[in-house]
C-alpha cells in the first residue's frame, strides 16, 4: 500500500506535465490547421512539413533533441520545460490533424449556404462550421489527449520525476517489480478511463444542442 | 551524412524489432480480436480486460514490467526479446479493435450464406469471413505499424542500442549528441513517411477497384457499397455471365 502511495505523490507531476503540453500543442495546433486549411500554397506546404515532422519523429527522440538541442544554444531548459515543449510540439501536429478533419467532415453545401447568405467570415465559422465540426474536433482531441496522458511517461527517461520514475526507482531499490509496475501501470489507466469519461459526460448536452440547427442559424442572421 | 552512416546499424536493430513486433502482436490481435468478436462471454470479459491494460498502460511500463517485473517472477527475456513482447501485446491491444470492427463488418447474409452450403465455422472464416476482413484491416494496420516503429524508440530505455540508443550513446561518446539524434529522427521520419505513403496508396488503390467493380455490376439500383453479392471475389463475372 505505501508503494501505491508513494506512486501517488508524483501524479500531480504527471498532470502537469499531461496538461501544460496539452494547452501548448493546441495553442500550435489551431494556427497550424487554420495554415493547413488556408489558400495560400506556401502557408499550406509549410503546414504539411510541420505536421510531417512532428508525427514522423517518435516521441522520445524529440524530448532528446529538445533536452540536448536547446542546452546547446546556451539557453538550457530543465527536464520539465523541455518534457512540455516536446511533448507540446508533438502533440501539435496530431491535434492540427483532428482540428482539420473536423472542418472537412462538415459538408461543402454549408460553406456555400453561408457564403449565399453572405454571412461574414467570422459569423460563418462561429456560427456555421464550427459547431458542426466541434464533436469530430473533441473526438480527436480527446482521444489524443488520452494517448498524450501515457507519452508523459517518456518524460522519467530525461529526468523529471513523474510516476513512470518514482516506480523505476522503488524497482531499483529492490521492490517487487511486477506489483509496482502494475500499480503504476493502473494508476495511468485510471487516468486514461477518467479522461474518457469527462469527455463523455461533456459530450452528452453537445449531442442533444447538435440536433436543433435551425436556432443556431437564426441566431446567425440576427448576428 | 557521415552521422546517418554510423546511425545504419541502428535502424537494422529497429527493423527487425519492429517486424518482430508486426509478426507477433497482429496475428495476436487478430485472436483478440475473434474472441470480441463471436467469442462466449467467459472469454469475452477476461479479453476486454487486457485489451484495455495494453490500451490503457504506458507502453514505458508494459516495457519495465516485461524486462525487470518478471525476473521477480522467473521470467528472464534479454532486452531484444523484452521489447518484441512487451510491444507486441500493446499492439494487439490497439489491433484487436481493428480486427473485430472487420470481422463484425461482413454482412451477416454472407454467414447466412454459409451456413446455407453447410460450410463449418473455420471453413466459414478461412473462405468467407477472412478474406474480405483482410482487405478492410489492411490500410489501418500498416497505419498502425508507422506508431509500432515509433515505439520501438523505447528500447533505449532498457539499453537496447536501436536507432535512438545507438544515436543516444555514439552521441554521449562524440559529445555530438544533437547532431546524432536529429540524423535518427530524420532517419524515422523517411521511415514512417514512407510506411503511411504505402498505405494510403494501398486505400487509394482499394477504393478504386471497388468503384470500378461497383460499375462491372449487372443491378445498378442498389447504392454502390450496399450490395452483398459484389464483396464476394469472382461473385459479380459470374452473374453476368448467367
Amino acid at each position: 500500500m505505501s508503494v501505491l502511495w508513494l506512486l501517488l505523490q508524483s501524479l500531480p507531476t504527471t498532470i502537469l506535465l499531461w496538461f501544460a503540453s496539452q494547452v501548448l500543442g493546441l495553442a500550435l495546433a489551431v494556427p497550424i490547421a487554420a495554415a493547413r486549411m488556408s489558400k495560400n500554397r506556401v502557408l499550406r506546404t509549410a503546414a504539411l512539413w510541420w505536421i510531417e515532422i512532428f508525427r514522423g519523429i517518435p516521441t522520445l527522440v524529440l524530448l532528446f533533441i529538445v533536452f540536448f538541442g536547446l542546452s546547446v544554444n546556451g539557453f538550457s531548459p530543465d527536464s520539465m520545460t523541455a518534457a512540455v515543449l516536446a511533448l507540446g510540439f508533438s502533440s501539435s501536429g496530431y491535434l492540427a490533424e483532428s482540428i482539420r478533419a473536423g472542418f472537412e467532415a462538415v459538408p461543402r453545401q454549408q460553406t456555400e449556404a453561408a457564403m449565399a447568405l453572405s454571412l461574414p467570415p467570422l459569423v460563418k465559422l462561429g456560427k456555421v462550421l464550427l459547431p458542426q465540426a466541434f464533436p469530430v474536433i473533441s473526438e480527436g482531441v480527446v482521444s489524443y489527449s488520452i494517448h498524450l496522458f501515457k507519452e508523459t511517461a517518456l518524460a522519467s527517461l530525461i529526468g523529471v520525476v513523474d510516476v513512470m520514475a518514482v516506480a523505476y526507482y522503488l524497482v531499483e531499490r529492490g521492490v517487487d517489480g511486477p506489483t509496482v509496475f502494475f500499480f503504476a501501470g493502473a494508476i495511468y489507466l485510471l487516468g486514461c478511463l477518467l479522461l474518457a469519461g469527462v469527455a463523455h459526460l461533456i459530450g452528452r448536452p453537445r449531442r442533444r444542442r447538435r440536433a436543433r440547427p435551425a436556432a443556431a442559424l437564426r441566431e446567425a442572421e440576427v448576428a | 551524412m557521415q552521422f546517418i552512416i554510423d546511425l545504419l546499424p541502428g535502424v537494422a536493430l529497429t527493423m527487425l524489432l519492429w517486424l518482430g513486433i508486426c509478426a507477433l502482436g497482429f496475428p495476436l490481435g487478430l485472436l483478440f480480436g475473434y474472441a470480441l468478436a463471436v467469442g462466449p462471454k467467459g472469454l469475452r470479459v477476461p479479453v476486454v480486460i487486457l485489451v484495455n491494460v495494453a490500451r490503457g498502460f504506458p507502453g514505458l511500463v508494459v516495457l519495465y514490467f516485461v524486462y525487470s517485473g518478471l525476473p521477480d517472477v522467473g521470467v528472464y527475456l534479454s532486452n531484444t526479446t523484452s521489447v518484441i513482447v512487451a510491444f507486441a501485446f500493446v499492439a494487439a491491444g490497439y489491433t484487436a479493435g481493428i480486427f473485430r470492427a472487420a470481422i463484425a463488418g461482413v454482412p451477416k447474409a454472407q454467414l447466412e450464406a454459409a451456413a446455407v452450403l453447410g460450410l463449418a465455422f473455420w471453413k466459414t472464416q478461412r473462405l468467407v469471413v477472412l478474406p474480405q476482413a483482410f482487405k478492410t484491416v489492411l490500410p489501418p494496420l500498416i497505419g498502425f505499424s508507422v506508431v509500432v516503429l515509433q515505439a520501438t524508440s523505447l528500447g533505449y530505455a532498457i539499453g537496447l542500442r536501436e536507432l535512438t540508443g545507438l544515436a543516444y550513446n555514439l552521441g554521449a561518446i562524440a559529445f555530438q549528441a544533437l547532431p546524432y539524434m536529429l540524423a535518427s529522427g530524420l532517419i524515422y521520419l523517411v521511415l514512417c513517411v514512407a510506411i503511411s505513403q504505402l498505405a494510403a496508396w494501398l486505400q487509394r488503390r482499394g477504393t478504386r477497384s471497388r468503384v470500378r467493380s461497383g460499375r462491372r455490376r449487372v443491378a445498378p439500383a442498389s447504392p454502390a457499397g450496399t450490395s452483398v453479392i459484389r464483396t464476394i471475389p469472382g461473385a459479380g463475372r459470374r452473374t453476368r455471365r448467367a
